[in-house]
């Protein structure tokens, strides 16, 4: 397996009542699993409200929230689905609300590392029939096949 | 020509401006401006005290932040939406023609 996503951080139609517990519940995933530091979620959140991370695709929205390599120990690609959506603001924008239902968080250990993954990323963005079958996915060893699909699972 | 500076931002660095770096080279090197121009990302933080020595700051999310240089928003290449406008905005500031 990938070793972006070996410690197969992925949590299926999940419920939160905003994005505060949604973010929450993921980066806890990252920190319990020692992949990020205990400050991950701080960092998360801080990044969150100064500059959002929700993005606006053809049939749905997403995020992927992500911070500064400090609060990182290793590289790592976290997925998590929303069972009812919960409102981010969208990147590029000041107040933009968007029902976000899928979030791809992203533990970053250095600053320009993992450039073909995050350009593969933003091609299955734009992959509506793939994007819905992510947003099926209620198990590990599905969700990866949907990786590997993607051509995601390159090596960190 | 003197080489023109782009000074690339994101919230963190590490991330979109990446993504937007990569495209926005493509592009520029398409368009036959290859060795005309040099790339630095930053964090947005780091804007106010960067930008007076850059030619133009390209920022993939809304920067709030004091800019000394002419800016562009540039979100839609993350996602290839209104590239070709972006581009176009990029290279009329630059006198890229």
């Amino acid at each position: 397996m990938s070793d972006l996503f070996d410690a197969k951080i992925a949590l299926f139609h999940k419920h939160a009542k905003d994005k505060e517990e949604a973010l929450g519940i993921l980066a806890d995933e990252f920190m319990k699993s020692g992949v990020a530091k205990d400050t991950f979620l701080d960092g998360i959140i801080t990044r969150e409200k100064t500059f959002a991370t929700g993005l606006s695709l053809n049939n749905m929205c997403v995020a992927i929230p992500h911070t500064d390599p400090e609060h990182v120990n290793r590289t790592q690609i976290g997925f998590m689905s929303l069972e009812e959506p919960v409102e981010f603001i969208e990147m590029g924008t000041e107040d933009k609300q968007i029902p976000v239902t899928m979030m791809f968080m992203l533990a970053l250990k250095e600053a320009h590392q993992q450039l073909d993954m995050l350009m593969k990323l933003m091609d299955v963005f734009q992959n509506d029939e793939l994007m819905e079958k992510f947003k099926a996915v209620d198990n590990f060893e599905d969700y990866y096949k949907l990786i590997e699909e993607a051509g995601l699972n390159l090596e960190g | 020509m003197a080489v023109k500076k782009i000074l690339l931002c994101c919230g963190t660095g590490v991330a979109t401006s990446t993504v937007a770096n990569r495209k926005l080279c493509e592009e520029l090197d398409r368009r036959g401006f290859k060795g005309q121009y040099t790339v630095s990302q930053c964090k947005a933080v780091e804007v106010p005290s960067k930008s007076p020595n850059f030619d133009i700051c390209v920022s993939t999310i809304a920067n709030s932040y004091k800019c000394e240089c002419p800016m562009v928003i540039a979100t839609g290449l993350i996602l290839n939406r209104g590239t070709q406008e972006i581009f176009d905005k990029i290279c009329e500031i630059l006198e890229f023609k």
